[in-house]
């Protein structure tokens, strides 16, 4: 494994023509030296039955290998546990992303799926946000899903990894002197802007579980790697790129045996 | 691809000309006015930006602020400018609601102090008279004038700009070199709402760095009406950068929108001149 991105998203983007099918997101990324991409599709924030959308991504035919197709759970539906099994069953399955602003439920509404995840010793990334809500369309609006129910999330379900996605340089400042209790969190720099942004969160305990997030092809991939590479030295750097991947990912398989 | 090679890569392809840096608070309200400096220089080094123009909103951004904290602004602006005078210009912060203190103050920090532009905020919408007065004024000093704008899904602030504000200054005051601040808040409908204003250029600081949006300008606006902003300290320069460096547009667009486009707004006094040749750009061809 070389570089590692934990957010990135397939599919059509309903606010503009960017939307990106698996060969060419993963090509995209590729360029940076990124060879295995975790991603969703982009149809699951706003289908009826977000589980059709996993289904739609196990039809292309056009994923590389290094595309890792991540499930969409919504706990909200009633056959959120049908559709965890229907995922196991398919083969390993390290990661799922919850979207608990789109899909409408609360992560303590969640408890019961989020502790069947960590059973099974799956990934939960639960995403902060897609958009930023100023620039959302003015009759769909969706908010942001606060950081710190993550975090409490998090402490709920010490046997569950979570990945904390989305959050901005502020809210993971803010939840940065809980870490030392929160074994179980990590957290991506798919938002994390400002001046020394990451570099700052890299100087604390977020060190080693901060991972790579794209957020591509919505947001351009040279940023995503600018706010990393830019200001940090190639030790730190490959931290984020790759080594707390690697560290999670090892903790979620040891898990899943 | 080692990370040497990734970081050259993200470089521009020329120099950079940063239209929207916030130097304070800085690393936080204590910071001095060196230590922004300091570090400002020390990101855009990372980054590959060369010169910024400061337009400093103070330490607490007021949104409203009375003429005493416009001043004192103003004050700190320019002497961090004179810590780096090969780094940085200043644009000159008022408030429009102070019509009067507003017009004495770019006679002071434009005419006698060297600022080189104007920057409005979301104190008074860009569609009401008193802007056009401030734009007016901007017109006789010979300097630009940046202009926050936000279309925002929840409804913009009382005193803050649509794209359509602007719009309405630009042909109140046709002569007044206008820039739209915030392409990306504006966002596609923004576009629309200038494209039609020769005399209106759009700067991209500030907002994610969202794909897709510097190509759409550049499409409708053409390579020249199109101009580098960061909107640092609340962004990173390299994300900002991205938007133009990474949004499939050629080299020469590139170099036009990191550095000739402002280069041809500023007065001459700033110091900065184009530095592209005048050939088309593929983007110039009908599309």
């Amino acid at each position: 494994m070389n570089r590692v991105d934990f957010t990135a998203f397939c599919g059509p983007y309903p606010r503009r023509p960017i939307g990106q099918e698996p060969a060419e997101l993963f090509r995209r990324l590729a360029g940076f030296g990124v060879d295995r991409v975790f991603a969703s599709r982009l149809e699951a924030l706003w289908f009826e039955n977000p589980h059709d959308a996993n289904r739609l991504a196990e039809s292309a035919s056009d994923a590389p290998p290094g595309l890792i197709r991540t499930p969409v759970l919504d706990p909200s539906l009633g056959t959120w546990r049908e559709e965890l099994d229907r995922l196991a069953a398919r083969g390993p399955l390290p990661i799922v992303r919850l979207h608990p602003n789109y899909h409408g439920y609360s992560l303590a509404d969640a408890a019961t799926a989020l502790a069947a995840l960590a059973t099974r010793g799956v990934v939960a990334q639960i995403v902060v946000r897609v958009d930023d809500p100023r620039r959302q369309h003015p009759r769909a609006q969706v908010p942001d899903v606060p950081p710190a129910t993550i975090r409490e999330t998090a402490a709920r379900h010490p046997k569950l990894k979570v990945l904390l996605s989305g959050a901005s340089t502020s809210a993971l400042n803010a939840l940065a002197k809980d870490l030392p209790t929160a074994r179980n969190l990590w957290a991506d720099t798919s938002q994390a802007d400002g001046v020394d942004a990451v570099a700052g969160l890299m100087r604390g305990p977020w060190r080693d579980r901060l991972v790579f997030g794209s957020h591509a092809p919505l947001f351009l991939p040279e940023a995503a790697f600018a706010r990393v590479v830019l200001d940090l030295d190639d030790a730190s750097a490959d931290l984020i790129l790759r080594g707390n991947a690697v560290s999670l990912l090892a903790e979620s398989e040891r898990d899943r045996r | 691809m080692d990370l040497a090679r990734l970081r050259a890569r993200l470089k521009p392809p020329g120099p950079v000309i940063d239209v929207h840096v916030h130097p304070l608070p800085g690393r936080g309200r204590d910071a001095t006015l060196r230590e922004a400096a300091d570090d400002l220089i020390a990101a855009a080094d990372r980054a590959g930006i060369t010169k910024m123009v400061l337009s400093n909103l103070g330490r607490t951004w007021d949104t409203a602020p009375p003429p005493a904290a416009f001043r004192a602004a103003n004050d700190d602006a320019l002497r961090i400018r004179d810590l780096a005078p090969d780094r940085f210009l200043a644009f000159c912060y008022v408030n429009p609601a102070h019509t009067e203190e507003a017009l004495a103050e770019l006679d002071r920090c434009v005419g006698r102090e060297g600022m080189v532009g104007v920057k409005l905020w979301v104190a008074v919408r860009a569609s009401d008279p008193r802007v056009g007065r401030v734009a007016e004024k901007a017109v006789v000093l010979d300097v630009p004038v940046l202009q926050h704008v936000w279309v925002k899904a929840g409804g913009n602030g009382p005193g803050e700009s649509t794209p359509d504000d602007l719009a309405a200054l630009a042909r109140a005051v046709p002569h007044c070199r206008l820039i739209m601040g915030h392409l990306n808040g504006g966002g596609l409908r923004g576009i629309e709402a200038v494209a039609d204003l020769p005399g209106v250029s759009v700067e991209c600081g500030g907002s994610d760095p969202e794909a897709g949006v510097v190509a759409a300008a550049v499409r409708r606006l053409g390579t020249r009406r199109v101009l580098f902003g960061s909107d640092v300290t609340g962004r990173h320069f390299g994300t900002q950068l991205a938007k133009v460096t990474g949004d499939g547009l050629s080299e020469k667009a590139q170099r036009r929108i990191l550095w000739d486009n402002l280069a041809r707004l500023l007065p001459a006094r700033a110091g900065v001149r184009p530095v592209g040749d005048e050939s088309p750009c593929p983007e110039d061809r009908p599309q």
